[in-house]
């Protein structure tokens, strides 16, 4: 029989910080279906030229710039998703073992930078994507600019997942939970 | 510049930020140093993942996956325990035949210690107890990246430029077989020593026809795929999209896959493309920097002015990613050396295919080594066993590994004879 367990529960986090939460979790889950769309599109159109090419002896004209969308779309949106999961990968170095260095104030200080290197990102990908709206794909009538708005996207997701660590300063947990 | 952009990527790698953004930090200082436009920073990261031949990685990660989440693997599995038979410690070198069979299908060590690790898990602790179970496995996987296909392969292609998917393919054949066979004597000599049990199914043709029935649909998939990417009939990336739709034609007809099976098969295979994905991007701000300095000519001119010998370039290489992957993670070091080393290995007359299979082999060893080893942390999560305690048992595998890295480095031909013979 397992003892009782004498710790304090958990504090329940503020009302503010959960509808923050359920927000994210919303995104999260938007970006989740999109992502898998888009992996479904890759794998489908990729195939479908195999059987154009080397069955019926012709190509897709779209064949190239659908995988190219799906496949940039796939990478950049999925990067916050990873983050989530705390899956991106990181040198073994534990700072928080010195007695001086707290573990939140750590996490709070990388997320600062964090922050300004995704919003610098997100920024100018967005001026990119404004920049090239006009130019279509060779093969497709879509803007090349859809490049730069899934990064912009992507990286805007990332910031809010860092501004939740900035608040809490923990980071999510690292979880194997996207294999499930 | 180039003395800001190292120090911030290490100074924030050393405060545990994800390597992948540490390269980005490192980039965007190296932005605002050398006065380049800031917008620079974003227009790399979408065109450096721009790339048809990377395409091929989130495919086979999928086709792993789909094989995996089906239990198309455990076909496999089944195959290697009829061939093996009663032997001591059979359970074992079933573990390991396993392991070169499904390192043909999937492209990653991590996935295929999972796909062991799931399969074999309980009889493997029965028979050996648990930390040399997950040392087993974690050691085993090791074959994934080596025996084609593999993932490591293609972002090395990608990389350093010199040199073709297919022909790295190709070149890790034998010293996959080699490094396969090596751990069976491993495992053979231990079970003798330790006096293993005996594994419980005695040797029958009626069982072995019997799992071949079942199998061979699934053992036939690499033959396929890799000898149309080696043989030149399709590139890597429609090798890997004839990969997926044989693994979902293969799960459907068998009845193993499930239509609740694709969606977070699919989710799982962009999340780690992801992994990637962001390294590349962020690092290649980095690139350019280093490429617009000259740093990987200066490395060269200062590497060629201690040694003139390809053979002491090569140990010094192998001596310096060994070190590296001990405390990063394999496609990390991938993404930060090979742009750097690749073009040096050409200047001394280093045969391509042979420095980019021993670059993989060396990297792919660093994820059975302490502290970030992908395939150990998967084995002892599957195990709930730590690091220290499979140490001993780990060991002996990772000696021996190493051992086998250091043949192929003195033996090249056993590198470059296949792809010499395909054409290559």
């Amino acid at each position: 029989m397992q003892p009782p367990d004498s710790s304090p529960a958990p504090a329940r986090p503020p009302a503010w910080l959960r509808a923050y939460d359920k927000f994210m979790f919303g995104c999260d889950t938007v970006i989740g279906y999109v992502v898998t769309g888009a992996m479904a599109v890759l794998s489908a159109v990729l195939i479908l030229q195999v059987f154009f090419r080397y069955v019926m002896n012709d190509s897709l004209e779209w064949g190239n710039d659908v995988p190219r969308l799906a496949f940039i779309m796939v990478v950049v949106l999925s990067i916050p998703l990873a983050f989530r999961f705390n899956a991106h990968v990181g040198m073994d170095f534990d700072l928080t073992k010195l007695k001086f260095v707290s573990k939140s104030a750590l996490h709070r200080f990388n997320a600062i930078f964090l922050l300004i290197l995704f919003s610098t990102v997100s920024w100018y990908a967005a001026q990119l994507a404004g920049k090239t709206w006009d130019q279509m794909m060779p093969g497709l009538n879509l803007p090349v600019g859809l490049f730069y708005l899934s990064l912009a996207v992507g990286q805007a997701h990332c910031c809010l997942h860092v501004v939740r660590v900035l608040i809490t300063g923990a980071l999510p947990e690292h979880t194997e939970a996207f294999e499930a | 510049m180039i003395t800001t952009t190292v120090l911030v990527f290490i100074f924030f790698s050393l405060t545990g930020m994800p390597i992948a953004f540490a390269l980005g930090m490192a980039g965007m200082a190296g932005i605002l140093v050398g006065g380049f436009p800031m917008v620079q920073l974003s227009g790399k990261v979408v065109y450096s993942i721009d790339n048809f031949p990377l395409m091929s990685i989130p495919l086979f990660i999928l086709a792993g996956e789909l094989m995996s989440r089906g239990g198309v693997m455990q076909r496999v599995i089944d195959i290697a325990n009829a061939i093996v038979g009663r032997i001591r410690g059979g359970l074992g070198v079933a573990t390991v035949v396993a392991a070169m069979g499904i390192s043909g299908i999937s492209g990653t060590a991590v996935s295929d210690a999972a796909a062991l690790g799931g399969s074999l898990g309980p009889a493997l602790t029965k028979a050996y107890g648990r930390s040399y179970g997950a040392s087993l496995v974690a050691s085993a996987s090791n074959m994934g990246p080596i025996i084609p296909p593999s993932a490591g392969m293609i972002l090395y292609a990608y990389l350093a430029e010199d040199v073709s998917v297919g022909a790295l393919f190709v070149s890790g054949v034998i010293p996959g077989v080699i490094l396969g066979l090596a751990t069976i004597l491993l495992v053979l000599f231990q079970a003798h020593r330790r006096q293993f049990p005996i594994s419980e199914n005695p040797f029958d043709w009626g069982n072995l026809v019997s799992a071949i029935a079942r199998g061979w649909a699934v053992v036939l998939m690499p033959f396929i795929v890799i000898g149309g990417i080696v043989g030149g009939a399709f590139t890597a990336t429609e090798g890997a999209a004839i990969a997926v739709a044989y693994a979902l034609v293969l799960g459907f007809a068998t009845r193993e896959l499930k239509l609740a099976d694709v969606a977070p098969a699919l989710l799982k295979a962009a999340i780690t493309t992801s992994i990637v994905g962001a390294l590349i991007g962020f690092a290649s701000q980095v690139t350019y920097l280093f490429t617009a300095e000259m740093v990987g000519v200066a490395i060269g001119e200062w590497i060629q002015g201690v040694t003139t010998s390809p053979m002491m370039f090569v140990f010094i290489v192998m001596v310096l990613l060994v070190l590296v992957g001990i405390p990063i993670e394999a496609n990390a070091s991938f993404i930060m050396l090979v742009p750097i080393l690749a073009p040096i290995a050409t200047k001394y007359g280093i045969d391509p295919i042979y420095f980019g299979l021993l670059f993989v082999f060396n990297i792919t060893l660093g994820g059975i080594t302490p502290p970030v080893g992908a395939q150990l942390f998967v084995a002892s999560s599957i195990w709930r066993v730590s690091m220290g305690e499979m140490m001993a048992d780990l060991m002996p595998f990772i000696i021996l590994q190493y051992g086998v890295m250091f043949v192929l480095m003195f033996f090249p031909a056993l590198i470059t004879f296949l792809p010499r013979l395909l054409g290559y």
